[in-house]
């Protein structure tokens, strides 16, 4: 215990400097490090979803208007609860997709293939580098959602 | 005393999150606190191999790792004593903020326990207590 305490007292010592700054002005000065990261952070989610619709448009040439429509509604939804998210500085893409899906009327015939598409993002995702767990978590989200409306669409692999 | 001012850069950090936007955001908020000497790290394996070679002085480390997560890193760092590494402050990131969590964490040695999402107020709060040993009520 008196190690511990010897080791926070060298690293006290440390932080002491003529430079030290309020803690107020550090916690500024970081929300404006993390507002950038989270801007650039949008960016990169809207390359993703037109990613996703371009991949719908060249892998899916059957699909009616009513089966559009709810896609465009579900992108939508995307754009909308990030930008949200991002008033929470942390992003939570699994949680996202849980709130879009249940947004969408458990009615809908089309849902099925709105789930899909979600997996076709997190094929893309995956390209971009997004965490293993990460990409995990995606799948169970979609599993658990998938399961609940007794829809098929329910691997990674699956179209 | 009180705290009132901090200087971070004479201090090693070393994050570790396999999340890259996770990995950004908190990276960019520790730079906006003054840190200078900042490592990254994107799983377990890579940490240790980091901390052996150059033992940091601060570690946040988010639970949530695949294959080796942070409780079982916990364990490995704390595990002996006589190593340079094995008192470096260390706070646990998680998404979960069952009182089981947070136990298991202090338990294996995590000196504090943040949960996700958290702005960049609280982290600094934290931060400030497990080096004073100071609670800090810090506005956003």
């Amino acid at each position: 215990m008196i190690e511990r305490d010897l080791y926070r007292l060298a690293l006290l010592r440390k932080c002491r400097s003529a430079d030290a700054l309020p803690l107020d002005d550090l916690v500024m000065r970081a929300n404006g490090a993390a507002a950038k990261v989270i801007g650039n952070y949008h960016d990169y989610l809207l390359m993703l979803l037109q990613d996703v619709e371009a991949t719908a448009r060249r892998k899916v040439s059957s699909w009616s208007p009513q089966t559009w429509a709810a896609f465009h509604r579900a992108v939508h939804d995307v754009k909308s609860s990030a930008a949200m998210a991002g008033e929470t500085f942390v992003f939570d893409f699994s949680r996202l997709l849980e709130t879009v899906l249940w947004r969408v009327d458990r009615a809908d015939p089309h849902l099925d293939i709105v789930i899909r598409l979600f997996l076709t993002a997190i094929h893309v995702a995956a390209d971009r580098s997004f965490a293993a767990a990460e990409l995990d978590d995606l799948q169970n989200a979609l599993l658990r959602i998938s399961s609940r409306l007794g829809t098929s669409g329910g691997t990674r692999q699956g179209y | 005393m009180i705290v009132s001012r901090i200087d971070f850069s004479a201090l090693d950090f070393l994050l570790i999150e396999e999340n890259n936007f996770v990995r950004e955001l908190v990276g960019g908020m520790l730079r906006g606190f003054g840190v200078t000497r900042l490592r990254e790290a994107r799983s377990i394996e890579a940490a240790m191999t980091d901390i052996e070679r150059h033992p940091p002085d601060i570690i946040l480390c988010d639970w949530m790792m695949k294959p080796t997560d942070g409780l079982s890193f916990l364990r490995k760092l704390r595990a002996d004593g006589a190593k340079p590494y094995a008192h470096a402050l260390a706070i646990m990131i998680n998404e979960h903020a069952s009182s089981d969590h947070i136990e298991a964490a202090l338990g294996e040695g995590a000196d504090s326990y943040i949960v996700k999402p958290f702005r960049a107020a609280t982290l600094l709060a934290h931060l400030v207590q497990v080096i004073t040993g100071q609670q800090v009520h810090l506005v956003d």
